[in-house]
């Protein structure tokens, strides 16, 4: 067996397309995934991302483009033979079989020696915490126990790359949210290359090394999940990370010899740094919890008008009338009230000025005045 | 008066109880949600009000008027279940009308109402189109449009988001509250997801294995729950619960945890709680910890970091400290979060102080 060092690649697709029935569903996707990496394949319904994964699994036969494990094509090895453990968003267990027997059927198929096929069933019933279910069936499991064996079942064939499609899809909020921390811990305990795919940012952003955002069949950008959220490149990625969705304000900017000057429809010449610098019009696009808010004006603040809140608990969402502009911002629970008003400005740093013509993203940085 | 008032009732099926003892008001032009997890007995709830599912006992009354039983097309409600099923061969103008039509509603008043709600839905632009045309939330709001075209006493809403993607169901949550706004219905709202019961509700009803366990405002609910199973279910991440004792101690009396320190200011009310100390837990929310760098008066505790979760707009910090897992909300900025251990503390809240057999909250 050859020993892959800790940075190895160990799966590369290379401009891969399918096309079905004259729709292009994967445009020319690359993508590089390395040993114990996390991946998530990130977008909405029918962006493309379970038709890359089944390209990859061997379920589909890419019209162009390549499938590499450890450096090699395997675009023409057959499913069974490409060593890629396989959950779906519902879960194929065998529900007469019980627990152990599920978690025994893989290895007993690849004809394992019963020795090791114990040993190795004993150790995942272990990690995932099945030890007190091994003699259930799988018809008397509730939803998160499936979960688990349908992970532990393909985990214990000790797969080259695990190929999760949505497997949370189906759980309660409350369920999902405590089995993120839990996928996450067993998948860097046994350094296990996954690639994930999910339509949900949440998951994407706390389980992840990587994200690939895709829609309409193209990968828009990889990243890791802070520059993701910090500096997306396009509109599409920067509306579809981040909850509360961000604010897109119409915006003007000036270039002048030393800054940028920002406008927008109530906030006048707001100084970024140079470096890139066409004037014209943009949509300021800033996160929610980057807009000061306070009961009484305060240097460079505006006042608006609370038209709704939010209560997410922990905090709460204002919607406010920017100009004739709707607008959130974070708060503490019970800072304002509907109907309120309150004082806003931008802390202008992790701005994203969208192009309108392109879509296309420009990241000036905030002016440090004391420089 | 209330626009539906549900008393004692109680729904079995093959004499297994799926509701029991079920008693709330909605007022008029409330928003009331329904939240609890999968086989709480939440969609079993509203097909009872509807006329669907006949009760063991009790009474459901609409408007002052006993309906308990009266059928379905006799109560003037309407419900929108999950898996919406538009009229595959009508268009999105005329499944939007259906009602309406039924109803035999003049041809000028059904365009006025079927466009002025498309507007409001933002699907002027399918109108004319057939369903097989539509995405996902497309979909879901024509369907939502045909629920709400004819005025009824009560509009009730099983799930209508959870088949769509995440981004769409953020988008729909506030588009969902303003329409509720303009229209001013009465609205039941059943969710498996507390951050929709959260953000959305005029009030929230937490229902678990077919039972009631609190009704209040989204702020009651979260600051104060009844029982361990509001308080984890409420909130993202749950309330912490950590096993406890009390303390006494030259005067300051707090709370110990796996040998830890957390002094409480309100002591004196304490005293007159009767506490069991061998069942005394506490909860405490991610973000009422404060953590630190270095050691200070509010950050005594010194704790390894398990695992970040960052979500973008905050950050999830796992503490460890004598065998105890702890969840911290953080700042998306803080640099702790970067680290491998971290100082702690927090104000134990005498509300959050709970019995671990009975799960009930000190009161």
């Amino acid at each position: 067996m050859i020993q892959s060092n800790a940075n190895a690649i160990k799966l590369e697709i290379r401009d891969l397309r399918k096309v079905f029935d004259g729709a292009e569903a994967v445009k020319g996707s690359n993508l590089t995934l390395k040993r114990g990496e996390f991946l998530s394949l990130l977008g909405p319904s029918g962006c493309g991302k379970s038709t890359t994964l089944a390209l990859i699994a061997g379920f589909l036969e890419p019209t162009s483009g390549e499938v590499l494990i450890d450096g090699n094509p395997i675009t023409h090895i057959p499913v069974q033979k490409r060593r890629i453990g396989l959950v779906f968003q519902d879960y194929a267990i065998f529900t007469k079989l019980s627990v152990k027997q599920n978690l025994l059927f893989g290895l007993e198929a690849q004809k394992v020696r019963r020795v090791e096929r114990e040993k190795s069933v004993a150790e995942f019933a272990e990690k995932l915490g099945l030890n007190g279910l091994m003699n259930n069936r799988g018809s008397d499991l509730n939803m998160s126990e499936m979960q688990r064996v349908a992970l532990a079942r393909v985990l214990v064939t000790k797969p080259e790359l695990l190929l999760l499609d949505e497997p949370m899809s189906n759980l309660d909020a409350a369920l999902r949210a405590s089995l993120r921390g839990e996928l996450k811990q067993i998948q860097k305990d046994l350094e296990q290359t996954v690639l994930y795919v999910t339509h949900d940012q949440i998951e994407a952003m706390s389980m992840s090394d990587q994200i690939a955002v895709m829609n309409n069949g193209n990968i828009l950008q990889i990243d890791s999940p802070e520059d993701i959220y910090r500096r997306p490149q396009s509109r599409f990625v920067a509306e579809f990370i981040g909850e509360p969705l961000i604010n897109m304000m119409s915006c003007e900017v000036f270039s002048t010899s030393d800054a940028l000057l920002l406008s927008t429809q109530a906030h006048k010449e707001m100084r970024l740094q140079r470096g890139w610098g066409e004037s014209g019009k943009y949509l300021l696009g800033i996160r929610s919890h980057h807009i000061t808010v306070e009961h009484e004006p305060f240097s460079g603040s505006v006042g608006v008008i609370v038209k709704l809140v939010e209560n997410y608990g922990s905090e709460h969402v204002l919607h406010v009338i920017y100009g004739d502009e709707s607008m959130t911002v974070m708060v503490s629970p019970g800072f304002a009230r509907e109907g309120d008003n309150v004082h806003v400005a931008f802390d202008l740093k992790d701005v994203s000025l969208v192009d309108p013509a392109t879509d296309q993203i420009h990241h000036p940085d905030k002016l440090d005045e004391t420089a | 008066m209330n626009q539906l008032a549900v008393e004692e009732l109680d729904v079995t099926f093959d004499d297994k109880r799926v509701l029991a003892e079920a008693e709330f008001g909605v007022k008029e032009g409330e928003f009331f949600c329904v939240v609890g997890p999968t086989n709480a007995g939440k969609s079993t709830l509203l097909k009872t009000i509807a006329g669907l599912v006949q009760p063991a006992k009790g009474t459901v009354t609409i408007k002052g008027r006993n309906v308990t039983n009266t059928q379905p097309k006799d109560r003037n409600v309407s419900l929108l279940f999950q898996n919406m099923a538009l009229f595959p061969n009508l268009t999105g103008f005329e499944n939007i009308a259906f009602p309406l039509r039924t109803a035999g509603t003049k041809e000028s008043t059904i365009r006025d109402r079927v466009v002025e709600l498309a507007e409001m839905l933002k699907v002027t632009h399918v109108l004319e189109r057939l369903p097989r045309t539509f995405s996902g939330g497309e979909q879901q709001r024509v369907a939502i449009g045909r629920s709400i075209v004819k005025q009824t006493d009560l509009l009730m809403l099983d799930e209508p988001l959870t088949n769509l993607d995440a981004r769409i169901r953020a988008s729909l949550r506030i588009e969902f509250k303003e329409i509720h706004k303009k229209l001013g219905q009465t609205l039941i709202y059943v969710t498996h997801d507390q951050v929709e019961a959260m953000s959305m509700s005029d009030r929230i009803a937490v229902l678990h294995e077919g039972e009631f366990q609190q009704i209040g405002t989204p702020e009651e609910i979260y600051k104060k729950p009844a029982n361990r199973f509001v308080a984890e279910f409420i909130g993202q991440p749950p309330m912490n619960i950590l096993a406890a004792q009390m303390y006494h101690n030259d005067g300051v009396s707090g709370i110990e945890i796996a040998g830890l320190r957390f002094p409480v200011p309100g002591i004196k009310q304490i005293n007159d709680y009767n506490i069991l100390q061998d069942k005394l837990a506490i909860g405490v929310r991610p973000e009422d910890i404060n953590v630190s760098a270095s050691s200070s008066l509010g950050t005594p505790h010194h704790a390894d970091i398990l695992w970040v979760e960052h979500l973008g707009s905050k950050s999830i910090l796992d503490l460890r400290f004598g065998g105890i897992t702890l969840r911290v909300k953080v700042t998306p900025d803080n640099p702790i979060a970067k680290g491998k251990s971290a100082w702690f503390g927090f104000e134990p809240k005498p509300d959050h102080l709970l019995n671990y057999q009975t799960n009930m909250f000190y009161k």
